[in-house]
């Protein structure tokens, strides 16, 4: 509530700023056409406009209260010295006293509406402005001029109150606007969630479009249907928001429950780069508990290095060793093909830096990398339990 | 233009209306008023017309075309269809030269015009759905024209000058007084609508996602499902043809890409990135993603305190090139304990001193963390150093709420 105040004060300030201003423009254009050049009245205005014209310019500073009065009092002297300072009646000067009393003076204490009481200090110096103005202008006219200011001030007192009154509704609405954006954000993220979860969903998808990348050479054709199938029904359930339990005839099973033992998950890795050619053998334990999350990520490092095996080694058997102690589980993921210069090779375009690197360490895990050409290749991944 | 860009400038036109309604149907009542003012006048003058049929056809064209107006942007739902503004427009033209032709030979034309008056005021009645430099051009065009004829009237002569520049503000500063208070609020309005959707992001975890990363992810998988169903059920032939192994290619790419990189943005990058005001002002270096530590209290203070710093940066408009930069060092273990780490952010605000920033900055910052401001010679640099659970552990990516 306090910072719809702070706001709704100061539009309230800007407006009667811009509305102070325009009003004392329109003032002094009147009043310097070449008719008033002759008075002496004229003259002596116009440091007190130039004076009106900084009041105006400050309404929007701290100080609001000083300078709508600083205004009100110029305009006042102003109104005076047009009056008494040259003697015979003008026509100009009556005319240039309307956008001054009427819009520049009500205009500028609309800022004072802000305040508690405020309407009470803005009549009451609106008041003073307009009796200043009936003592400055010929009898014959008095009484519609008198009107006609005080109409102006009914109207600065309208807008100020529409603008004051505007702004608590207009941020009702905005936090509303801001509560379905939250909806729609939340919803966006569980989904984006979701989809991130079900890695080794995507983590086959990859494998399958890459294998497609390639025109489907090297695979048997009715392996890499049946891939593709059980590959797009489980994107189907994942798009339909159906959990994603594996199809009876599905090779591998991402499953959502609370702690999955490795056992039967690696068993589906390695049915499936058997599919693709590559032969997995399995050392160590097999039965690891792990957070799903964890496993996920853990199973994708591992997967995604064996396809860098298939893809980069030249040989058809990768050798998995799983070890695991009360801190950490351990993956070796060895082969002895062709190897490489780990330095000679930049990280991207091992593909794994990002991939596996990057999510493992999210994880607190790491990965390392050790090759040299000829002499095969080791992975070493580790995650914590 | 990219459908970023399309999707931001539709939301802009959704929010650029928020709140206008009240403000609306209030100026649509002030000018009934200056309306029936104006029209007591015209009457006042009955006499002086030579001939009357211009200056009330002038008030039937000017009531019909300004209830038309305010019945089809009501009904439009703050819209105005540009034919139809212009149409409006071309109709207060009317209005103003029929004004002129009925008070062709009066001896001081500015007198007696009434109906433009409020022919130029209602350009109020466009406020909603036009921009402020449309409005106030137009009101211009209005009063350039009412200028042009009273010259070859004789309202520039020497007894009539006062009361024509009088009337010129008249039909001017009314509305150019209008259309900067709608600007003012309208710019308010768009302010606080950003900082509200900026604010959602705060509840995102550790690393997140943006909505358009999320849909475009969601795009992919249905991408890659038809494609791979085809296959799966021999509606194409493998091995693949050329264009279609390209596809998949491709959008294998596209999907590792996208598994990767969404995980690299905090909820600072995502509410500065989806705010046109902040990211003018506010630059982000944070290589270690530190900023998604924070806890949720953290990141509501420190974005409010990143709001409070933009509005000082608006309000005196030297040099925007200069933004502030906020960088963060990456996370390191407090002393004697392991439950929380210690993560230094600096702001460095060009250009500032103590005296311009807003005291609400450093109630936000405080509630950030243990805060040290200092004065260089180029602004202002505030060192922030916060405490956050630490991320591994049982604590990890979780905020306290």
């Amino acid at each position: 509530m306090d910072q719809i105040q702070v706001k709704r004060d100061r539009l309230l300030r800007q407006g009667a700023r811009v509305y102070g201003l325009a009003g004392l423009v329109a003032s002094f254009a009147i009043l310097a056409t070449p008719g008033s050049w002759g008075l002496l009245a004229f003259w002596t205005a116009i440091p007190l406009y130039v004076l009106a014209f900084v009041c105006a310019a400050m309404l929007q500073s701290r100080r609001t209260l000083r300078w709508a009065g600083g205004l009100l009092a110029c305009a006042i002297v102003i109104t005076l010295v047009l009056a008494f300072v040259s003697p015979e009646p003008n026509r100009t000067t009556g005319q240039a006293l309307v956008p001054l009393l009427g819009a520049a003076v009500p205009g500028a204490l609309m800022a004072l509406l802000a305040y508690r009481l405020g309407w009470f200090w803005y009549w009451l110096g609106c008041l003073a402005g307009v009796g200043a103005g009936a003592i400055a202008i010929t009898p014959a006219n008095r009484l519609v001029v008198v009107a006609i200011l005080l109409l102006g001030c009914g109207l600065a007192h309208a807008v100020g109150y529409l603008l004051s009154s505007s702004i608590p509704p207009a941020l009702r609405q905005v936090a509303e606007v801001g509560r379905a954006h939250r909806a729609e954000r939340r919803a966006s993220e569980l989904e984006a969630h979701r989809r991130q979860n079900a890695r080794l969903l995507h983590d086959t998808v990859l494998a399958t479009l890459t294998l497609l990348a390639h025109s489907g050479r090297g695979v048997s054709e009715e392996a890499l249907r049946e891939q593709a199938r059980n590959d797009a029904h489980l994107l189907r359930q994942l798009r339909l928001g159906e959990p994603l339990f594996a199809l009876p005839e599905a090779g591998y099973r991402p499953e959502l429950v609370e702690e999955t033992t490795l056992g039967t998950t690696l068993d589906s890795v390695k049915q499936r780069f058997d599919q693709l050619g590559l032969d997995v053998s399995w050392h160590g334990s097999a039965r690891i508990m792990l957070p799903p999350g964890v496993l996920d990520a853990f199973l994708f490092a591992i997967s995604e290095c064996l396809e860098n095996v298939r893809r980069h080694s030249g040989v058809v058997l990768a050798h998995v060793t799983i070890t695991e102690d009360e801190r950490v589980v351990r993956a070796m993921v060895t082969d002895a093909g062709r190897g490489f210069e780990v330095d000679a090779v930049g990280n991207e375009r091992l593909g794994i830096k990002e991939s596996v690197v990057a999510r493992l360490a999210e994880l607190g895990g790491s990965a390392r990398l050790f090759s040299s050409p000829g002499a095969g290749t080791t992975v070493l991944l580790e995650v914590p339990r | 233009m990219t459908a970023a860009v399309l999707a931001e400038r539709a939301s802009g036109r959704r929010h650029a209306a928020i709140g206008m309604r009240r403000l609306w149907v209030g100026t649509t009542v002030i000018l009934a008023f200056q309306i029936v003012f104006d029209f007591a006048n015209t009457i006042e003058r009955i006499d002086a017309y030579r001939d009357t049929v211009p200056v009330f056809t002038a008030w039937a064209v000017l009531l019909i075309a300004d209830a038309a107006i305010v019945v089809v942007t009501r009904v439009l739902g703050e819209h105005l269809p540009n034919w139809l503004f212009a149409l409006w427009y071309a109709a207060l033209v009317l209005v103003i030269a029929l004004d002129l032709s009925a008070a062709w030979g009066m001896p001081n034309p500015a007198d007696s015009f009434t109906v433009g008056l409020s022919a130029a005021l209602s350009l109020v009645l466009a406020l909603v759905t036009r921009s402020t430099v449309q409005v106030f051009s137009a009101a211009i065009g209005l009063a350039l024209v009412t200028a042009a004829a009273w010259i070859l009237m004789g309202g520039f002569a020497e007894p009539n000058l006062p009361e024509t520049v009088y009337t010129l503000c008249q039909m001017l500063f009314p509305v150019l007084v209008a259309a900067l208070i709608t600007g003012s609020f309208r710019r308010l309005m768009r302010r606080e609508t950003e900082e509200m959707l900026s604010h959602s992001a705060i509840a995102a975890p550790r690393l997140t996602v943006g909505i358009e990363a999320s849909e475009q992810l969601a795009r992919l998988d249905l991408a890659a499902e038809s494609l791979l169903s085809a296959v799966a059920d021999g509606r194409m032939r493998l091995p693949l043809s050329e264009e279609v192994a390209r596809r998949a290619g491709g959008l294998a790419t596209e999907l590792r890409l996208h598994l990767l990189e969404s995980r690299s943005k905090t909820w600072l990058g995502l509410a500065i990135e989806e705010s046109t005001l902040l990211s003018e002002k506010v630059r982000v270096e944070d290589p270690s993603s530190s900023a998604g530590l924070l806890g949720t209290r953290q990141r509501a203070a420190l974005l409010s305190a990143l709001w409070l710093l933009h509005d000082e940066r608006s309000v005196s408009s030297r040099s925007p090139q200069q933004q502030i930069v906020l960088s963060f060092a990456s996370p390191t273990r407090a002393i004697e304990t392991d439950h929380f780490e210690a993560i230094a952010i600096r702001v460095e605000v060009p250009g500032s001193t103590r005296m311009m920033i807003d005291p609400g900055v450093w109630e936000h910052f405080a509630r950030v963390g243990r805060y040290r401001e200092a004065l260089d010679g180029l602004g202002m640099r505030i060192d922030i150093h916060c405490l956050v659970p630490a991320p591994r552990g049982p604590a990890r990516g979780r905020t306290d709420s």
